[in-house]
């Protein structure tokens, strides 16, 4: 299945963990925080969201900036 | 009812309406922690120097070190007046319509204790008047009552409102305080502005001089310009009877009062008054506070300093050499023809009432007019438009 | 001297507001070190997957972070950037900015008002980054800001105190904190808008622009501090020219009423 990430698209295995997919890509889950469909998921349930076809994820991190 | 014995009077009587402000919390303590002689002539002159005046340099500018600056202090209110309103000033007459009032206040012309002769003037009366000031070419006036709500209710004054309305643009009330509803109520007849005095802004010397009546309470009183702004007036005017108590921290506290009001609400046109406690009419021994004409410049210039944008209204209480004078360094409005005894300025039928207090210039529109031009000022009879 | 800059419920006795874009993260923090700054502002961007260096990991113990709303075209916009940067766990500041100008980037009062008011009602503590006007100003505090943040000139353009009249005003009429922020560009300049009564002076393009940028940091910081401790003391009276000794206003004073005296 496909999803989006941060506006691209990406292949996920259908009904893969947020945790897993996030894993799998090299996120550091530390300083990342996740939309996921315009919500934000809170850092504890990344292994209890499972993913779904289509849906939009939007994963943010700190950078520098004035 | 307000109790006479010394207590209630920071309170508010039953049926009063009560706004939440701090302002009066904060003008009090303010007002109650500046010590005027701590200051030095050195304190005063950083003041004078600086850009805007803060509050504790506007206390620096009424207090004794300031007295030597006076000529300084005179020639910045001058520019300042200046810059903000050309060579303007504006002309306006006080309308008394009764003289009845419910307060005793001990230092009062007016007061219910004494034996004046009282009169109420009817529509017909007040037409008369307005008649009579409005052929002087004036195009502002100022409504006065004596504080009784039984004698000047609310319709009186909405009547005398509407009147004036129609025979002037610009309509002014000094009555006693009243709930939001009541001045929107005189808004809608056709009055913007509303002059409420403080008398005094310490609250010792207020509960010993206004021993009963609604007058009594000093929230009710002092939450009054707020709630006439609430109430859609355009602005509103502020003044301490000078010489009730200590003139700087009265001086002051007016000040700030305005201040705040004009900070909360920017968009009200903001004035003072500066009335010096003058003897009044029935012969009663009351001795104030004593200024000098000194002071009282020193005072005027220090509202100018403080609010340079603020109207600033010397009283017929001063005589003309000190009026002609402090309009051309600071005050913006000047009275002239004043009368302020009831019905006396129109061959009137009905018995006329005394006046409130003494006046010390009694010049007419034309003579104030001719004085104005002479120095180099100009008349104008009304600058606003009634929204 | 006991003399904090109080923002909400926070205390800060720097008034240094450190900036971090435009330059290395290996210089943060001798940057902030040399500036004493307690708060930094952060981006919030699209994360890249795998190796990339976390920014947090160069920010010294105890700066608080102030993150941003780059990117924020609108209220909308500026809130869901708010929600998201403060779920990364580093407390509740939130600085707003919302512009849609890419060519003067200059902030939009109106919609930084919007985003003022929904962010305060969730909790943040909101530091809104404004074009100087003091009725925009007023609407922000209204709005529950817990300071104000008017422009010195436009971002990154390091002109100075172009808007100096416009910021004095606010200083005079606004009871919260006025951070200077934006166009900064010399000591001189912060140590101006200190004396002024600014409570803060934010930097960044003066600093990550400058030859040497930890001492440059420690410039600013020197220059805010002497701002504030001349804006404390009561600056010197300025005598003016032309005094005379002669009293022309006030000589009527004593004289007999009715006399003329002019």
């Amino acid at each position: 299945m496909t999803i989006i990430v941060n506006g691209g698209r990406a292949d996920c295995a259908p009904g893969l963990s947020l945790d897993s997919f996030l894993e799998g890509e090299g996120y550091d889950q530390r300083v990342i925080v996740v939309g996921l469909n315009g919500t934000i998921v809170p850092k504890g349930s990344y292994p209890s969201v499972r993913l779904d076809d289509g849906d939009a994820l939007e994963i943010l991190n700190f950078v520098s900036g004035g | 009812m307000i109790r006479a014995d010394g207590q209630g009077h920071m309170e508010y009587a039953r049926g009063m309406e009560a706004i939440g402000s701090g302002i009066m919390d904060a003008v009090l303590a303010a007002a109650g922690a500046q010590d005027f002689s701590a200051f030095s002539e050195d304190d005063a002159r950083r003041a004078l120097g600086g850009r805007e005046l803060s509050a504790d340099g506007f206390a620096a500018l009424l207090s004794p070190a300031a007295a030597p600056l006076l000529e300084q202090m005179a020639a910045r209110a001058r520019a300042e007046t200046r810059a903000r309103f050309g060579n303007s000033v504006s002309l306006f007459t006080p309308l008394y319509i009764s003289n009845y009032c419910e307060n005793g206040c001990v230092y009062c012309g007016f007061s219910r204790d004494r034996r004046i002769a009282r009169a109420r003037l009817d529509p017909a009366g007040i037409e008369r008047e307005m008649l009579s000031i409005s052929a002087s070419g004036l195009e502002e006036i100022l409504i006065l009552t004596g504080e009784s709500r039984r004698m000047s209710d609310l319709g009186y004054i909405e009547g005398a409102c509407a009147a004036a309305r129609r025979h002037f643009r610009v309509v002014g009330v000094e009555v006693y305080p009243m709930d939001s509803a009541d001045y929107a109520r005189l808004q809608a007849c056709g009055a913007d502005f509303v002059t409420v005095f403080q008398e005094t802004y310490d609250t010792g010397s207020y509960g010993r001089l206004h021993p009963a009546g609604r007058k009594r309470s000093f929230p009710y009183r002092f939450n009054a310009q707020e709630r006439a702004l609430l109430g859609g007036m355009r602005g509103v005017g502020f003044g301490a009877l000078l010489g009730l108590a200590d003139f700087r921290r009265d001086a002051f506290a007016t000040g700030l009062h305005a201040r705040l009001i004009q900070r909360k609400y920017p968009h009200a046109e903001i004035s003072f008054s500066c009335p010096r406690l003058r003897p009044i009419g029935g012969g009663a021994a009351f001795v104030p506070f004593e200024l000098g004409e000194a002071e009282l410049l020193q005072v005027i210039c220090a509202y100018r300093l403080f609010m340079p944008f603020a109207n600033i209204t010397i009283s017929s209480r001063e005589g003309a050499r000190f009026r002609d004078n402090a309009a051309g360094i600071a005050a913006t409005k000047i009275s002239a023809g004043v009368d302020v005894g009831i019905g006396r300025r129109g061959a009137a039928p009905e018995p006329a009432g005394d006046g409130q207090f003494e006046i010390a210039d009694g010049r007419s529109v034309g003579e104030i007019c001719a004085m104005l031009s002479a120095r180099g000022l100009q008349p104008v009879m009304s600058e606003h438009l009634y929204v | 001297m006991d003399d904090p800059l109080r923002l909400g419920t926070h205390e800060f006795s720097s008034r240094f507001i450190l900036g971090s874009g435009k330059y290395s993260l290996k210089l943060i923090r001798a940057a902030v070190e040399n500036a004493g700054a307690q708060m930094i502002t952060l981006a919030l961007r699209r994360a890249n997957p795998g190796g990339a260096e976390n920014i947090l990991d160069y920010i010294p113990e105890g700066v608080a972070i102030l993150p941003n709303t780059s990117g924020a075209r609108n209220a909308d916009e500026a809130v869901r950037i708010a929600r998201f940067a403060r779920a990364l766990g580093c407390g509740d500041f939130i600085k707003i900015e919302v512009i849609r100008d890419s060519k003067y980037l200059l902030p939009d009062n109106g919609e930084t008002v919007k985003a003022t008011a929904a962010l305060a009602e969730e909790g943040f503590t909101v530091m809104p980054y404004m074009y100087p006007d003091l009725n925009a100003a007023r609407d922000l505090v209204s709005a529950g800001a817990a300071c104000v943040m008017p422009l010195a000139s436009p971002i990154g353009s390091n002109m100075g105190l172009q808007a100096r009249d416009f910021i004095r005003i606010l200083i005079d009429e606004i009871d919260l904190p006025v951070i200077v922020d934006a166009g900064i560009g010399r000591p001189s300049q912060a140590c101006e808008a200190m004396e002024m009564g600014a409570a803060a002076v934010m930097a960044n393009t003066a600093i990550a622009t400058a030859g040497d940028i930890p001492a440059m940091a420690t410039a600013f910081r020197k220059a805010i501090e002497a701002g504030r401790a001349a804006y404390l003391s009561g600056l010197g009276r300025v005598l003016p020219g032309g005094a005379s000794a002669s009293s022309p206003l006030t000589g009527f004073l004593g004289g007999v009423e009715g006399a003329e005296n002019d």
